[in-house]
This record gives C-alpha cells, sequence and structure tokens, in this order.
C-alpha cells in the first residue's frame, strides 16, 4: 500500500476518534464526571460580587468560528471588525470571552488532558507552515464536531445549556442586570452561528431576556431553538458557499418541510438573510478583511458592521437602561 | 470451547452478510444457544453504549453507568426472548409450522448480530441514520432467519416476523409486564427514580438557574434599597 493511502487511512481513523469521542465533554460534565463540575445555577455569588458596576442596555456577545483554539486568541482581523462595531454602538457592552467550543468555557489550549497537544499545534499553525496548516486543521475538526453535537438533538440540550451557562456568567460579569431583561445579541461567525442559536432558547429562559443572532456566514441547522430567538440575521457573502452545508445536512431546513422551526420561523418574518457581497468564509476577502473593498469602495468589515449595526439599532431604541 | 471466540465472530460476521447457513448452522449445532446469547449480549452492550446518553443526561455515576450497560444488555436479552416467543406463536398457531421454541430464539437473539456496530449510534449526526440502518439490519436477518430455519416462502416469513413484532407491542401494550421490568431494572441499575430525556433534565435545570437567578436579583434590590 502506498504512503498516500496510508495517510488517508491514518487520517480517516482519526477523524473517526474524534468523531466519536466528541460527545463526551458535555456528557461528561453534566454527568458531574470531570474536573470542572456542573454548578447548580448561573450566577455564584463571587460571579456577582466581582461584576461589572456599569450597566449597558443592551448586551453583545461575539463567539468565534470553528478555527479558534480560545476566546482571548482571535484573529487580529476580529479584533478589528469587534473595535469597529464598539465604534458603531458605542452603548453596547460587547462580550467576548467565551469560548463556544467547550461547555465549561475552557479553551482548547487550557487546562485539559490534551491542552499540551492543542498549545503546540496551535504554535505550529502560527508559525504558517505546510505542517502547521496540516496539524492547525485537527483544531477545525474538532471544533466543527462540537457545532453537529450542539445541532443533535441528543446531545444538543446538554451542549447548549453548558455554553449559555457560561454565556450567562460572562454576562453577570460584564454587568448584565439581572431581572432587567436587557437584550442580549449572540452574534456567532461560522460555526459560532449555530452555537448562537442552540444557546438563545437557555438565555432566554433562563435570563427572562429578548434573545437577537446574528450569523456571519453561520453554517446553521435545524436546531428548534430558533423558536425562541426574537429576531436572526444571517449575513452570506456570495462567494461563501460553506453556510449552505446547513441547507443541505439538516432537513429541517428543507422547504419541503414547512412546519420546522427554521421554516416557521422564516414564514414568521423573523429570520433575515442579507448578501453583504462578494465576501468569503474565511482568509483574504473574507467579513473581516479590511482591507478589500466593496465596488462602493467601502471595505468588507465596514459593511459588515454597517450591517448588524442597522439590524441592532432598533433593539437599542426599545432597550431601556436598567 | 477453545474456538469459542473464533466461531463467535465467524457468527457475527455471517449474520452481517445475512448468510442463510449461519441460522442453519446454530439451529442444528449444540453451542447454538450460547453462541447466539454471547452475540446478544455483546450486542446489546454495543448498542447500550451508543445510546448512553441518556445514561450521562440522568447523571449517573461512573460505577452505576457500567452496571446500568450490562442490565440494559439483560434488558435486550428479555425482549429478544419475548419477540421470539411472539414468533414462535404466530408459526405454531398461524402458519402451522411446528418447531421447537428454542429455534426461534436463536434467530432472533442472532439476527441482532448488526447491534455489534451499535456503538457507532454514538456519532454526532450521522449516529441516528446509522441507529435506523442497524434496526432494519437486524430486523432482515432475523427474517432470513426465519425463512431459511423454518423454511418458508419469503413472503411468509415477513408476514411471521411482522405478526410476532405486532403481537409483542399489543402483548406490552396490555401486560406491561416488560416495561415494568425495565423500570424496576433501570431504578437498580442507576440508582435514579425515572428515566428521564436530556431535554426534560436541562429544561429542570434552567427552571432551577432562573429561580436562583431571582434570588439573586430580590437579594441585590433589597441591599440596594437598605
Amino acid at each position: 500500500m502506498s504512503l498516500i493511502a496510508w495517510a488517508i487511512g491514518l487520517a480517516l481513523l482519526l477523524i473517526f476518534i474524534f468523531a466519536l469521542l466528541s460527545p463526551f465533554e458535555a456528557l461528561g460534565w453534566w454527568a458531574g464526571w470531570g474536573k470542572r463540575g456542573l454548578e447548580p445555577s448561573p450566577p455564584s455569588d463571587e460571579e456577582m460580587a466581582e461584576a461589572q458596576e456599569t450597566v449597558a442596555p443592551y448586551y453583545i456577545v461575539y463567539l468565534t468560528a470553528i478555527g479558534g483554539v480560545s476566546a482571548e486568541d482571535i484573529s487580529k482581523r476580529e479584533r478589528v471588525f469587534l473595535a469597529r462595531l464598539k465604534e458603531a454602538l458605542p452603548d453596547a457592552m460587547i462580550v467576548t470571552d467565551v469560548f463556544p467550543f467547550s461547555v465549561t468555557n475552557n479553551p482548547l489550549n487550557g487546562e485539559r488532558l490534551l491542552g499540551w497537544l492543542w498549545r503546540r499545534i496551535h504554535q505550529s499553525r502560527m508559525k504558517r507552515s505546510l505542517k502547521g496548516t496540516l496539524f492547525g486543521s485537527l483544531i477545525f475538526l474538532r471544533n466543527l464536531l462540537q457545532v453537529a453535537v450542539s445541532a443533535d438533538p441528543r446531545y444538543g440540550p446538554i451542549n447548549n445549556v453548558g455554553v449559555a451557562n457560561e454565556i450567562a456568567k460572562s454576562l453577570v460579569r460584564h454587568g448584565y442586570p439581572l431581572g432587567s431583561g436587557a437584550p442580549i445579541v449572540v452574534m456567532g461567525w461560522s460555526g459560532g452561528g449555530q452555537i448562537a442559536v442552540g444557546v438563545a432558547r437557555y438565555l432566554n429562559q433562563g435570563l427572562n431576556a429578548p434573545v437577537y443572532v446574528v450569523s456571519i456566514g453561520g453554517v446553521l441547522t435545524d436546531d428548534p431553538a430558533v423558536a425562541y430567538v426574537r429576531r436572526l440575521l444571517h449575513i452570506q457573502g456570495s462567494k461563501d458557499k460553506f453556510p449552505s452545508i446547513g441547507d443541505i445536512l439538516y432537513p429541517g431546513r428543507w422547504r419541503i418541510v414547512p412546519h420546522s422551526a427554521w421554516n416557521r420561523a422564516l414564514a414568521a418574518g423573523k429570520i433575515i438573510t442579507v448578501d453583504p457581497g462578494p465576501m468569503i468564509h474565511t482568509g483574504r476577502g473574507d467579513y473581516f478583511d479590511y482591507r478589500a473593498t466593496l465596488a462602493n469602495g467601502q471595505t468588507h468589515v465596514e459593511r459588515i458592521v454597517e450591517l448588524i449595526a442597522d439590524f441592532i439599532r432598533p433593539i437599542q431604541d426599545v432597550a431601556q437602561p436598567a | 470451547m477453545s474456538d469459542f471466540p473464533s466461531t463467535l465472530s465467524a457468527l457475527f460476521s455471517a449474520v452481517w452478510r445475512l448468510e442463510p447457513d449461519a441460522f442453519r448452522a446454530l439451529t442444528m449445532g449444540p453451542d447454538g444457544g450460547k453462541l447466539a446469547l454471547s452475540a446478544l449480549f455483546i450486542s446489546g452492550i454495543s448498542i447500550t453504549l451508543g445510546q448512553s446518553v441518556i445514561l450521562f443526561a440522568n447523571q449517573v455515576g461512573r460505577i452505576r453507568f457500567a452496571l446500568s450497560v450490562v442490565a440494559s444488555a439483560l434488558t435486550l436479552i428479555v425482549g429478544v426472548f419475548f419477540w421470539a416467543l411472539s414468533i414462535w406463536a404466530v408459526l405454531e398457531f398461524v402458519v402451522g409450522v411446528h418447531r421447537p421454541i428454542r429455534e426461534a430464539f436463536i434467530i432472533v437473539a442472532a439476527g441482532h448480530a448488526p447491534l455489534f456496530f451499535g456503538f457507532l449510534v454514538l456519532l454526532p449526526y450521522l449516529g441516528r441514520i446509522i441507529h435506523i440502518v442497524l434496526r432494519v439490519w437486524t430486523f432482515l436477518a432475523v427474517w432470513v432467519g426465519v425463512m431459511t430455519v423454518y423454511q418458508t416462502p419469503a413472503f411468509m416469513g415477513l408476514i411471521s416476523v411482522l405478526l410476532g413484532w405486532l403481537l409483542l407491542e399489543i402483548i406490552t401494550h396490555f401486560l406491561p409486564l416488560l416495561d415494568d421490568f425495565e423500570d424496576w431494572l433501570w431504578q437498580l441499575a442507576t440508582g435514579k427514580r425515572t428515566m428521564r430525556s436530556a431535554q426534560e433534565m436541562v429544561d429542570f435545570y434552567v427552571q432551577r438557574s432562573r429561580e436562583r437567578i431571582e434570588a439573586a436579583y430580590k437579594k441585590e434590590r433589597k441591599g440596594g434599597g437598605e
């Protein structure tokens, strides 16, 4: 057998093992098997005490894409985007410290059994070598499988309530006034889009707050949690084919299933899809590119910020400062 | 006895290929019952692992988890016994084929060999499709077994297996003995009174969280007012 066949076989075996083990982080956490046990509820008294004094009229939670190893290690393009968004929406409190692919907000390079491996892979990826790119694809694979876990009705409730729990804790740390019903906008890029929809139900029920979702090239599935989203803005570039994966793989997204949660939300006008122009999913020319320009001279990131700000402003107008 | 593992492995691979000879050899051989039961137990462990989300969702501890996997495999054996009994009854009293009940049990037990791949049900997204495939595969294996051993035409074999299944459904509906046994074994193995779905457990958790948040909010307001 040739070396290439061996390599392909090994890669498939690795994918299979990864896939088989992918639900266990969430399941182990929920069953109390892991080190990071299931806490009774958000937030703890310590978190209440640590909470920021400033209260914003509404909160935006940003969830990174499947290439991320942690909420902190995001790309320069994402940082530029978030800074521009803050400029456009100065009253918003933007929360960026939740890693969407872990139920305990534990980054891949954090305290975990294979933390050392993820750290090495991440470092190798940063060197932009062929080896780094190859090993870096393991990060994509691992997080992609967590998106599949979130979308699977068997595991989704457990996975999504875990991430929602972490978002709620972070919101409190950022001064979210409990009981105020201040609007929450969960914004996810790529796989983060599915997680944003998945957590909406639990944020809405747990915090009794209206939840809005912004999906930036999000791979959205037929998660029934979309019923708990007040409004959903889905931004999909004309050169980005990745979000179509969700349209194909999840029957609830098909037109022939009119009573699915997704199609009912669509019929109710709760889902708005916008084409921002010829943008790709990731890399040069993606949604957050601050150099690439559209025909009107606007940069990609400026266009995305404009679309999101236009979506959020009406929310801001009705949100009363607590 | 030394070739038991290799015979078992041959049994698995023959049933996976839906080979009629596998069922013939099992019902005629002296170790047929033992082999079929072993295959069923292994398959039961595998499918239970594949569906173990229910154990995690009910927050079952590690030791009880292991116990529950074994208990669930035993439940499958009991279920298979009743399905075999129903098929035997249909063949005996409706079709008029008179054979020992042991043969029906061997066929149904060995027919569950495709559930050896039950652990694959764990896979996110694909798992649910795999589960359906395994169920259909199991049904086909039992059908082939009935046709071969009872020497019935394909249609009659299909009717017998379907009627057997229907009879079992009716019996368990009006006489919920099997369900009661499952509940009793669940309580014994897991230590949990009721089996709840992941969604039910999560909803309960969110409800508790919300109550706690409201209490914290009231406390905060009270503190602020003082």
